[in-house]
């Protein structure tokens, strides 16, 4: 008997499983919303055709009605399409109305702009080009028809839904609220209503199945949430309030509701690392970007001895050929690592290099590095440095030769890379670099406190700022939150730059337009478009109030400056001839008040505190009396 | 009972997100894979040998990088396995290996006792000294670039590299000299080529003119030989070169793209011969002669392929000869909107292929029109003996062409790039790699934005292949391009890059890389290749797990809902409606693995 008794326990073990484990949730949720998707596919199929046929026929009036009535259909089901469809949606249906790179093809294609957003220009133009239109209308048609008949073929699943409406809600504020997506017409406000409204079932019905106090806690959000967007002004409205009295709580509360109904999340089904992290529970959580994702190594795999080894290296000038510079160089901790100057001073302490030092707190999170995106992972930003004649003007194996000759930066190398024979090698010095680099992380603003309930105050004039940043300044539109850089939201996937038209200085008398064409001379073959003549990387504007002068060339010395540049429509705006420029000519109107409370907010983003440490000593140089002595240089 | 069905289709299976696993005693065990994985050649980080270039001395620099096309040219002395040769696709300017694009060569052996490879140190005849070298096209035949594709003769392991992006003016070369060349030299200093091209030598061309040809190159002594002005120049991809030693074929990367063959008067001599363009409809023969001694056609061949009326494909990849099969497989990788792209060539006399039409009509529209879509791509084979052309595969889950409810990652094919072949004792494989153009439509699934590209591996005895025989042997770092694949003649190793990876990638993979992967000889062809038993048969069974230790996969009797736990019981993974799970990724170790009705088994990962 005793010998029989451990396989009736396993026995009894295995029923247990088979009695728990199955627990589908019994309802047509899934195949209702399935339904429901096709059927507003079908109907939005239906309304860009009338569409087309309203242009062909050149009857304006309708082809407005029909325009607004498709993307209310468009709208309502967003979030599943730009979860399922999101390549599509951006490329044909719902893109920046800008000119794009075919991609991953052995020629140079530039694809015309396309989609609603091109077509609602047009169609509130004074001249409207009826063929063209109606052609783009015919386009976007084929293309919600394709979707429309691959919908099928994908099963949905209750994470699907969960995970599509938390992108949404980041999407509606990042993109929605602030005015992205309607580039002519004042209809804003209203899409983003039924964006919002779309939510509100779904969101209900998967509260309701964790319990009743998040179905009520839920409703009473979208509840607060529609009453704020009903008849809301898109210049009054309050997107600070509604960030943490709706979206952020709405953002959070999904989650838990996903985490409570024991649903698999994203992470459990794909490996590779995304450019969020799903447990980030605001849009201004320090874990929303996800480091692994923007940097080569895993952030799980970086070691402190790295990132004291990179910062070392960061600070000594033993990196350039002529042991005058370093990276703190041009790059202060104190002013955000950047130099106060126009442009840079090169390695011989007399000229000037080209542009201006970018900050490099939360440099990481880019898709592209340098004002003309020229290098496309941060460790190669660390490579062209070090082959500028200006700059440290150094083959890489000859500083790594040069550092082997201290027997301290080898034991340093040692212990940071342990297991890596001979270790200091190009690839090492650009990782601790990099490494270092990654670790200026800045999330901790007295805006970002607030925002996240840590602290109670943020001036009246930073919050009115914030607003008008995010609304009537269309500041937002291209410095994307939460990093306000040009890394488009939610998916954080696409890096952006823009036409601004800048000019050489900031004699308002004489304007001339800068001559550095940017990222058209990057040197990618493939990004050698017109459209991105004088094109420039979006920077981030956390703590800009450090980083000045502003702009790629440092032209323009005060924010007050700046902002008057933006406000007056830019180059093209101030008169100058720059028919690629990508940020809109007309002026934004903005008055003194509202431009000082732009400052105040842009001030509010300030925060290099745990970024100011420095070296105190440099490792020596057994051999070189050259080298011997020599300082951490620190402004 | 219809009324079940719909509630049950709708149901979703809840797994705990925390398992007890302590009585789980069902046992599976997934043996360590067989196969050995190399890193053979890091780009950026292996130093490659430079002959003395632009006035700088000959040294050892960091290689480039973009790897992607792999030759293998077998050593027929016995003294050592061959060389390998590896393209690098970029334009950048170098001050000692060359502007442009290039190639680098090494010499290996195996190990004995392992079987694995090893790189051996060699000198060459111009003194160079190391393991690794770049080929010198700077002072051979004028620099090189974009080299993407390229030929591997199945005669006696010849090698071509192609110079793929189409350039049409020196704005578009990363050269620095930009002065007109002179066939038959090399650039700034002047150095002759050795062979030179017996009829166009003397001849000045513009700079740009002299890229865009197929580059035969020295793998032995890391030179390139000519490049082959009379195939024409185009943006060409791959080629291959059957074993009479006098047929090429060799496609273009481009929409539309040719396809085109060379016959040589005499074996192995290809600087003498006839040019052709494959016209799927010719009559009597389906192939067009193009006048390959005048170098002004030779220069810009496309007017005569239109004008011939040859068949347009939507860009051609790689191109392979089986000689068990002694059939060409060809990649047609597709784009997503071809219409604008071979509308004129359609009006000026070229044809489309008759699997482009149908494609095209199932869709309800004509291929030059603007919503006819090409998302997926194909492949292609071809019989030289015949000279007919069919589609080998065709890539999907393609609505126009019908098939079933597409669940990512069980059924899909996009944009085939790269081909490769392996033999294994009797039996032999194709190997199609993946370079995705979008992440549309399922060529990734529905949520994802990053591109993950694999290979796949399919059984050349199946007549008519269909996703169900493609089975994945390999999938790249995120980000990554998977190319180069090709194998050595004993079937004992695999050869594959991947390509300009991500920055999401620990290294080395953030590097290009050439990967081996050794012990194909080993298995048995149901190893390779996991045959599945019937679906219904399947289906009726209780919950069973089919490890393959060789692609990593776990299959299961039928598709459906697995979930994954860890040895602690917490749940790391769930996958719906499949039918094999893959563990390329995991550690070594256990975990659990449950089903949707709830049988859960314990699965050692060896």
């Amino acid at each position: 008997m005793p010998r029989i008794l451990p396989k009736l326990i396993v026995l009894f073990g295995l029923l247990l499983y088979v009695s728990t484990a199955f627990k589908p949730y019994e309802d047509t949720f899934l195949t209702t919303s399935q339904s429901k998707l096709l059927q507003g596919l079908k109907e939005l199929e239906s309304t860009t055709a009338e569409l087309h046929k309203a242009l062909s026929e050149r009857n304006l009036k309708e082809a407005q009605r029909l325009f607004h009535k498709s993307r209310r259909v468009f709208k309502t089901h967003e979030f599943l399409l730009e979860y399922f469809h999101h390549s599509s949606i951006k490329k044909r249906v719902n893109g920046a109305p800008l000119p794009q790179i075919e991609e991953k093809v052995a020629d140079l294609n530039v694809m015309e702009p396309q989609g609603f957003q091109r077509i609602e220009e047009l169609i509130y133009e004074d001249a409207i080009d009826w063929t063209e239109t109606a052609k783009l209308a015919k386009k976007l048609n084929q293309e919600i028809s394709a979707i429309k008949d691959y919908q099928p073929r994908i099963p949905l699943y209750d994470r699907h839904i969960i995970e599509a409406m938390r992108f949404e809600i980041i999407r509606i504020y990042t993109l929605g609220l602030t005015g992205f997506e309607n580039p002519a017409s004042d209809s804003t406000m209203r899409e983003v209503l039924y964006a919002f409204q779309s939510l509100k079932e779904p969101a209900i019905h998967y509260a309701a199945r964790a319990g009743v106090p998040y179905k009520k806690s839920i409703e009473k959000l979208f509840n607060a949430g529609i009453k704020h967007l009903q008849n809301a002004d898109f210049e009054t409205f309050d997107r600070l309030a509604f960030l943490k009295e709706v979206s952020d709580p709405i953002y959070k509360q999904l989650l838990e509701i996903h985490l409570a109904l024991g649903i698999e999340t994203f992470e459990e089904v794909n490996t590779a690392p995304v450019t969020t992290n799903y447990s980030a529970t605001s849009l201004f959580d320090i874990n929303l970007l996800n480091k692994d994702y923007f940097l080569q190594l895993r952030a799980s795999e970086i070691t402190p001895a790295q990132v004291e080894l990179g910062k070392l290296l960061f600070f000594d000038p033993a990196l350039s050929y002529n042991n005058a510079l370093s990276c703190s160089s041009c790059h202060h901790p104190d002013k955000a690592f950047t130099d106060g100057r126009a442009k840079s001073l090169s390695n011989d302490s007399e000229h000037e290099v080209d542009r201006n030092a970018p900050t490099l707190v939360n440099a990481l999170f880019s898709g592209a590095y340098f004002h003309d995106l020229r290098a496309g992972k941060i460790e190669m930003q660390t490579e062209h440095v070090m082959a500028n004649p200006q700059e440290f003007n150094v083959r890489p194996l000859e500083l790594a030769d040069k550092l082997k000759e201290s027997s301290e930066y080898v034991a340093l190398f040692e212990k940071a890379f342990p297991g890596i024979k001979d270790p200091i090698q190009p690839r090492t010095m650009k990782t601790s670099l990099a490494v270092y680099v990654s670790s200026l992380v800045s999330w901790n603003s007295p805006f970002d406190k607030y925002v996240r309930g840590e602290s109670e105050t943020l001036s009246a004039s930073a919050q009115s700022g914030f607003n008008i940043f995010m609304g009537k300044g269309a500041c937002g539109t291209c410095h994307f939150a939460p990093n306000f850089n040009g890394i488009v939201p939610p998916f954080y996937d696409d890096t952006e730059s823009e036409v601004l038209g800048i000019t050489k200085t900031n004699d308002t008398l004489n304007l001339v337009l800068d001559e550095d064409e940017g990222r058209y001379r990057n040197g990618k073959r493939a990004e050698q478009a017109e459209h991105f003549r004088f094109s420039m990387k979006t920077p981030t504007i956390r703590n800009i109030e450090l980083t000045g002068p502003y702009f790629h060339n440092g032209a323009y010395p005060t924010l007050e400056e700046v902002m008057w540049f933006y406000n007056r429509g830019g180059g093209q705006g101030l008169g100058l001839d720059i028919p690629n420029q990508t940020l809109p000519s007309d002026q934004l109107g903005l008055n003194e008040k509202e431009i000082s409370d732009v400052i105040a907010f842009m001030k509010s983003l300030t925060d290099i505190d745990g970024l100011q440490s420095t070296p105190e000593n440099l490792p020596d140089f057994d051999n070189d009396p050259s080298l011997q002595n020599r300082k951490p240089v620190i402004y | 009972m219809a009324l079940i069905g719909a509630f049950s289709a709708s149901a979703q299976i809840q797994f705990d997100p925390k398992i007890d696993p302590a009585y789980i005693t069902d046992v599976v065990v997934v043996p360590s894979s067989p196969l050995v994985m190399q890193h053979l050649f890091i780009g950026g980080t292996d130093l490659v040998q430079t002959t003395p270039t632009y006035g700088n001395p000959g040294g050892a620099f960091p290689a480039k990088e973009w790897h992607d096309f792999i030759g293998f040219t077998p050593d027929e002395s016995g003294e050592s396995l061959g060389w390998i040769t590896v393209n690098h696709e970029m334009i950048t300017q170098d001050d000692h290996i060359g502007d442009g694009g290039g190639m680098t060569s090494f010499k290996i052996t195996r190990d004995t006792a392992t079987d694995t490879l090893i790189v051996v140190e060699q000198t060459l005849a111009d003194g160079r000294q190391g393991k690794f070298f770049a080929i010198d096209f700077v002072n051979t035949v004028g620099e090189t670039g974009m080299n993407c594709g390229g030929i591997e003769s199945s005669f006696d392991g010849r090698i071509w590299t192609a110079e793929e992006w189409f350039r049409g003016s020196n704005n578009d070369i990363a050269d620095r000299d930009v002065s007109d060349f002179v066939i038959g030299t090399g650039t700034l200093n002047g150095q002759a080529a050795p062979n030179g091209f017996p009829s166009f030598d003397g001849d000045t061309i513009q700079k740009f003119q002299n890229f865009n040809w197929m580059v035969e190159v020295d793998p032995r002594e890391a030179v390139a030989i000519r490049k082959q002005y009379n195939w024409g120049r185009l943006g060409w991809e791959g080629g291959c070169i059957l074993p009479d030693n006098k047929t090429v074929f060799i496609g273009e990367d481009a929409t539309p793209g040719f396809l085109l063959k060379f016959v040589a008067d005499t074996p192995g001599d290809f600087t003498e011969g006839d040019l052709f363009v494959y016209k799927h409809d010719g009559n009597p023969s389906k192939w067009v002669q193009v006048d390959n001694n005048d170098l002004d056609v030779m220069l810009n061949l496309k007017p005569s392929a239109v004008a011939g009326g040859a068949t347009m494909f939507n860009r051609v990849e790689w191109v392979k000869y089986s000689p068990y099969t002694e059939k060409v497989y060809f990649t047609a990788t597709g784009r997503d909107n071809p219409g604008s792209r071979w509308a004129d060539e359609h009006a000026g006399g070229a044809v489309h292929n008759p699997s482009t039409i149908a494609r095209a009509a199932a869709q309800g529209t004509h291929p030059d029109s603007a919503d006819y879509a090409d998302y997926y791509g194909r492949v292609f084979v071809l019989d030289p003996a015949t000279d007919e052309l069919e589609v080998f595969i065709q890539g999907g889950p393609d609505v126009a062409n019908g098939t079933g409810l597409g669940s990512y990652p069980d059924v899909h094919l996009s944009n085939p790039d790269g081909l490769g072949l392996l033999t294994v004792g009797e039996k032999s494989y194709l190997l199609i790699q993946e370079d995705l153009n979008g992440t549309s439509y399922g060529r990734v699934p529905a949520e994802i934005n990053n591109r993950t590209c694999e290979m796949y591996i399919v059984d050349l005895d199946i007549e008519n292949p269909t996703y169900d025989d493609l089975v994945r042997i390999a999938v790249v770092p995120s980000g990554a391009e998977l190319t180069g694949a090709t194998s050595t003649p004993d079937g004992k190793t695999l050869l594959f890059n991947s390509q300009h990876p991500s920055s999401s990638n620990p290294f080395p993979y953030n590097h290009s890389l050439t990967v081996a992967l050794t012990g194909w000889d080993k298995l048995a062809p149901e190893e390779i290749v996991y045959v599945p038993l019937g679906q219904e048969e399947l289906e009726n069974e209780a919950f069973t797990v089919y490890p393959n230790p060789t692609s990593r996969m776990m299959h299961f009797n039928g598709v459906q809902d697995v979930a994954l736990y860890d040895m602690n019981g917490k749940r790391i993974r769930v996958a719906r409606q499949v039918s094999r799970l893959d563990i390329i990724d995991l550690e070594k170790g256990v975990y659990f693995i449950q089903n949707g009705e709830g049988t859960t088994k314990k699965v050692v990962i060896q």
